[in-house]
C-alpha cells in the first residue's frame, strides 16, 4: 500500500514536472494568467498523461521496441485529438481559450517520458497511478502559479473580485515576465525544501548509524 | 544482451506492421470520436455565433446570412431588417484585432464585440469593457474619431492604450462605412 | 608545464586587473557612500522641485531597500553589511528614476523587488547580473504603466502649463514632434537652459543636468568611476542622434541619460572589469538608447539599454580579457 502511495505521491513534490523537473514550461507560462484556463489546461494534461500511461501499459507487450517512440507519440496524439474534439463539442469556451496549447500537449516531454520510463515497464494499475500523480503535480503547479498571478495581476480569482476595487493590480504578474518570476521563485523554493529534507534525512541516517 | 539480439532479428516488415497497426487503431478511435462530436460541435458553434450576434442586437429575433458577403448577417425583427452584423478587423498594438460590429440600417454603430486580439492585458484589452464600448453606440462614421479632449461627439482613447483605441475605432469605422455603402447600393 | 597551461592557471587564479596593485584605504562602503553623497544635490533638488511627494517617495524607497536587505541578510545568516550603503544607494537610485507622484505602494514593491529578487536571488552584492535599481524601475513600469508615465510638472512650470501633469520632453518629442516641443518651452535657447537646470517634467532625479554632472565630476575626481564610461555613452547618444537627424543637445540632456550614464552604467558590479570593456559597454548602451528613443515604442530607453548591456557584460569581459605581459594572444 505504501508503495502505491509513493508512486502517486512522487509526482506531486519530489518529481513535480514544473517545479522540480522544469518540464512543460511553455503552458506554465502561457495559460497561467488566470486560474480558470490553468485549471482546464492542468486537467487536460492530467487526463492525457493518465490515459496514455494506461494505453502504453496495456499494449507494452506488443509494441516493437524499435518503433516504440513513434507508437507512443501516435498514442498521445490520438488521445489529444479525442480530447480536442470533445472539448470543441461540449465545452467550446474552454476550447477557444486553449486550442493553441492543446495541440502542443502532443509534444510535452513529461508525457513521453512517463510512457518510456514507467508505463512501458509496469502493469496497468501502477501506470495509471503514476500518470495520475504526475498529472496532478502538473495541474497543481499550474493552478498555484495561476492563483498567484491572477490575484496579484488582476485582483481576482476565477474572475471574481477578491481584493476589492481599491486594489491597483500589478500588471507585470499577468504579463509573461510575471510568469517567469513566479516559476523561478517556486523552483528556488522547491530546491530549498528539497535541500532541507535531504539534510534531515542525512541527520537521521547519521543518528541511526 | 538477449533482448537486443531479438531486436536485430526483427525484419523491417515486422516493425512496419507494428507501426501500421498502431496507426490504424488510432485512426479508428479518432474517426469514431469525430463521428459523434462533429454534429454537436457544429450545432454549438452556430448557437454560439447566434448568441454573439444576439448580444449585439438585442431586439433581433432572427439572423439571416447575406449572400455574396462572407460573415455578413442581417438582423431581422418581424421580418424586417433592423441592423447588420458584420466582421471588422484592424491592426492593433501587437497584432490583428478581430471584431464583430452591429450597424443599424441608417449607418450608425450599435455595438461591437472583440472576437480575438493580442493587446496588452490590463491596458489594451480594456477596449472590450463596456466603459469604452458604450462610447460608440449611436455614432455615425464621421464621429468615429479618437480625440484627446473628451467630448460626446467623438471617442476618447483608453489611458495608456492610444494605439489600441485608434485601431478599434478605425476597424469599426470601416465596417460602418461598408454597411452604409451596401445599404446605399440596395436602395438604388 | 606548457605555456598554455601555465597561462590558464594564472588567469584562473590570479587575474584581478593590470598591475601595479597599490594598497589604499578605499572600501566598498566608502565608495558607496561617496556615490550617495554625489547624488544628494540632485535628490534634494527633486524635493525642492516636486515638493512633499518627492520626499515621501525618497524615504519609502530607501527605507524599503535597507529593511529588505537587513531581513534577507539576517534570514540567511550572512554578515550584516547594511552599513556599506549599497542598499541605500539602490533605494536612492530607484527613487531618482520614478515620477514623484507615484502612490506609496509602487515604490515600496519596486524597492523590495529590486533588493530581494534582483540582488539577493543572484547571491547578493557582487553577484547580481543586473543593476537592482533599474530592475526595480522596470518592474514598476511593467506593473503600473499608466502611473509610471504620468509625470508631475516641476515647481516653475506651475501656472505656465495646463493641469498638474505633463509629458516629459522626450514624450512630447515622440508623440507631437520637435516643433511642438520647442514651442512648449518658448524658444530653443530656453529649452536648453530649462533642460540644463532641471525645469521640466520627468522622473524625480533626472531633471537637473547640472547637479547630476557636478556629482559625476566629483566621483570621477575621486576615481570611483572612469570618465570614459559617461562621456562615451553620452557622446554615442549625441553622435547617433545627429546622424539620424535629431537634435543631439536635446537628446543628451533629456530623459535619464545623464543619471544613467554617470550613476548606473558605472555600477562596478554589473559592468565589465576592464576600461576597454567598459567603453564597449558604454557604446552599446548609448546606441541602444538612441535606437529605443527614435525607433521604439517608448519615448525613453536608457533603463532598458543599460539592462540589456548588463546581460552581455560577461561576454564583453571574455572578449577583452587582458593579456599577461609577454604572453602571446
Amino acid at each position: 500500500m505504501k508503495n502505491l502511495w509513493d508512486i502517486f505521491y512522487k509526482g506531486l513534490f519530489d518529481q513535480n514536472p514544473i517545479f522540480r523537473l522544469a518540464l512543460s514550461l511553455c503552458p506554465a507560462l502561457a495559460v497561467t494568467s488566470n486560474v480558470y484556463n490553468a485549471l482546464a489546461m492542468g486537467l487536460s494534461v492530467m487526463f492525457v498523461i493518465t490515459a496514455n500511461n494506461v494505453v502504453v501499459s496495456i499494449f507494452r507487450k506488443w509494441v516493437n521496441p524499435k518503433v516504440r517512440v513513434p507508437v507512443y507519440i501516435t498514442s498521445i496524439a490520438t488521445i489529444v485529438t479525442v480530447l480536442i474534439l470533445t472539448l470543441q463539442a461540449y465545452l467550446p469556451d474552454i476550447y477557444k481559450e486553449l486550442y493553441l496549447y492543446l495541440n502542443l500537449i502532443v509534444v510535452f516531454a513529461i508525457i513521453l517520458a512517463r510512457a518510456e520510463v514507467f508505463a512501458a515497464k509496469n502493469p496497468v494499475f501502477l501506470s495509471f497511478l503514476d500518470g495520475l500523480g504526475m498529472g496532478a503535480g502538473f495541474a497543481g503547479a499550474m493552478v498555484f502559479i495561476a492563483i498567484v498571478r491572477e490575484l496579484l495581476g488582476n485582483g481576482t480569482l476565477m474572475g471574481i473580485q477578491v481584493f476589492g476595487a481599491s486594489y491597483d493590480p500589478a500588471l507585470i504578474m499577468i504579463l509573461p515576465p510575471g510568469g517567469f518570476i513566479i516559476i523561478g521563485l517556486m523552483i528556488a523554493s522547491f530546491n530549498l525544501i528539497g535541500q532541507h529534507q535531504d539534510k534531515l534525512k542525512a541527520a537521521k541516517q547519521g543518528s541511526d548509524a | 544482451m538477449a533482448h537486443d539480439a531479438h531486436e536485430q532479428n526483427d525484419s523491417v516488415f515486422k516493425v512496419g506492421i507494428n507501426l501500421t497497426l498502431a496507426c490504424l487503431l488510432s485512426s479508428a478511435v479518432i474517426a469514431g470520436t469525430y463521428a459523434v462530436t462533429a454534429p454537436i460541435a457544429a450545432k454549438t458553434r452556430i448557437q454560439l455565433d447566434n448568441q454573439a450576434r444576439k448580444a449585439l442586437v438585442a431586439d433581433a429575433q432572427d439572423f439571416k446570412a447575406i449572400e455574396g458577403k462572407t460573415g455578413w448577417y442581417a438582423a431581422l425583427k418581424d421580418g424586417k431588417v433592423i441592423a447588420y452584423v458584420v466582421p471588422a478587423e484592424s491592426k492593433g498594438y501587437a497584432g490583428a484585432i478581430k471584431m464583430l460590429a452591429a450597424v443599424s440600417v441608417d449607418g450608425k454603430i450599435i455595438d461591437y464585440a472583440i472576437l480575438s486580439h493580442k493587446e496588452t492585458p490590463g491596458l489594451g484589452d480594456k477596449a472590450e469593457k463596456p466603459a469604452f464600448r458604450k462610447q460608440f453606440a449611436g455614432k455615425a462614421a464621421e464621429n468615429l474619431e479618437v480625440v484627446k479632449v473628451p467630448s460626446d461627439k467623438n471617442i476618447q482613447a483608453l489611458t495608456g492604450a492610444t494605439i489600441t483605441s485608434r485601431a478599434v475605432t478605425k476597424g469599426i469605422k470601416e465596417a460602418v462605412e461598408e454597411v452604409s455603402a451596401f445599404t446605399a447600393d440596395k436602395k438604388k | 608545464m606548457s605555456i598554455e597551461a601555465k597561462t590558464k592557471i594564472e588567469i584562473d587564479n590570479l587575474m584581478v586587473s593590470a598591475s601595479p596593485h597599490i594598497r589604499c584605504d578605499e572600501s566598498i562602503s566608502k565608495i558607496m557612500w561617496s556615490v550617495n553623497a554625489a547624488l544628494a544635490p540632485a535628490a534634494l533638488f527633486s524635493i525642492f522641485n516636486f515638493g512633499m511627494p518627492a520626499f515621501v517617495n525618497l524615504v519609502i524607497c530607501i527605507v524599503a531597500a535597507v529593511v529588505t536587505e537587513y531581513l534577507i541578510l539576517k534570514w540567511q545568516n550572512k554578515p550584516m553589511v547594511i552599513g556599506d550603503g549599497s542598499a541605500f544607494l539602490t533605494g536612492l537610485l530607484l527613487a531618482m528614476n520614478i515620477p514623484a507622484t507615484l502612490p506609496w505602494y509602487m515604490p515600496l514593491t519596486g524597492s523590495i523587488f529590486a533588493i530581494a529578487v534582483a540582488k539577493h536571488t543572484m547571491g547578493g552584492l557582487g553577484f547580481n547580473i543586473f543593476n537592482p535599481a533599474l530592475i526595480g524601475r522596470a518592474f514598476i513600469l511593467a506593473s503600473w504603466p499608466i502611473a509610471m508615465t504620468t509625470w508631475p510638472i516641476s515647481r516653475d512650470m506651475v501656472g505656465k502649463v495646463d493641469g498638474l501633469t505633463s509629458a516629459t520632453p522626450l514624450g512630447i518629442l515622440k508623440l507631437q514632434g520637435y516643433e511642438k516641443l520647442v514651442a512648449s518651452f518658448g524658444d530653443q535657447a530656453t529649452m536648453y537652459k530649462s533642460l540644463f537646470l532641471g525645469e521640466r517634467a520627468g522622473s524625480m532625479g533626472e531633471t537637473s543636468a547640472i547637479l547630476l554632472l557636478l556629482g559625476g565630476i566629483y566621483l570621477i575626481y575621486k576615481g570611483y568611476i572612469k570618465w570614459q564610461v559617461p562621456i562615451v555613452m553620452i557622446g554615442t547618444v549625441g553622435a547617433l542622434t545627429a546622424a539620424f537627424g535629431g537634435d543631439p543637445l536635446l537628446h543628451m540632456m533629456s530623459g535619464g541619460l545623464i543619471l544613467g550614464a554617470f550613476y548606473m552604467a558605472t555600477d562596478m558590479v554589473t559592468i565589465p572589469i576592464t576600461t576597454k570593456g567598459q567603453i564597449i559597454f558604454a557604446i552599446g548602451a548609448g546606441a541602444l538608447t538612441v535606437l529605443i528613443r527614435l525607433q521604439g515604442g517608448y519615448p525613453e530607453g536608457v533603463c532598458y539599454a543599460i539592462l540589456l548591456m548588463n546581460c552581455v557584460t560577461p561576454l564583453i569581459d571574455r572578449l577583452v580579457r587582458p593579456v599577461k605581459y609577454g604572453a602571446r594572444r
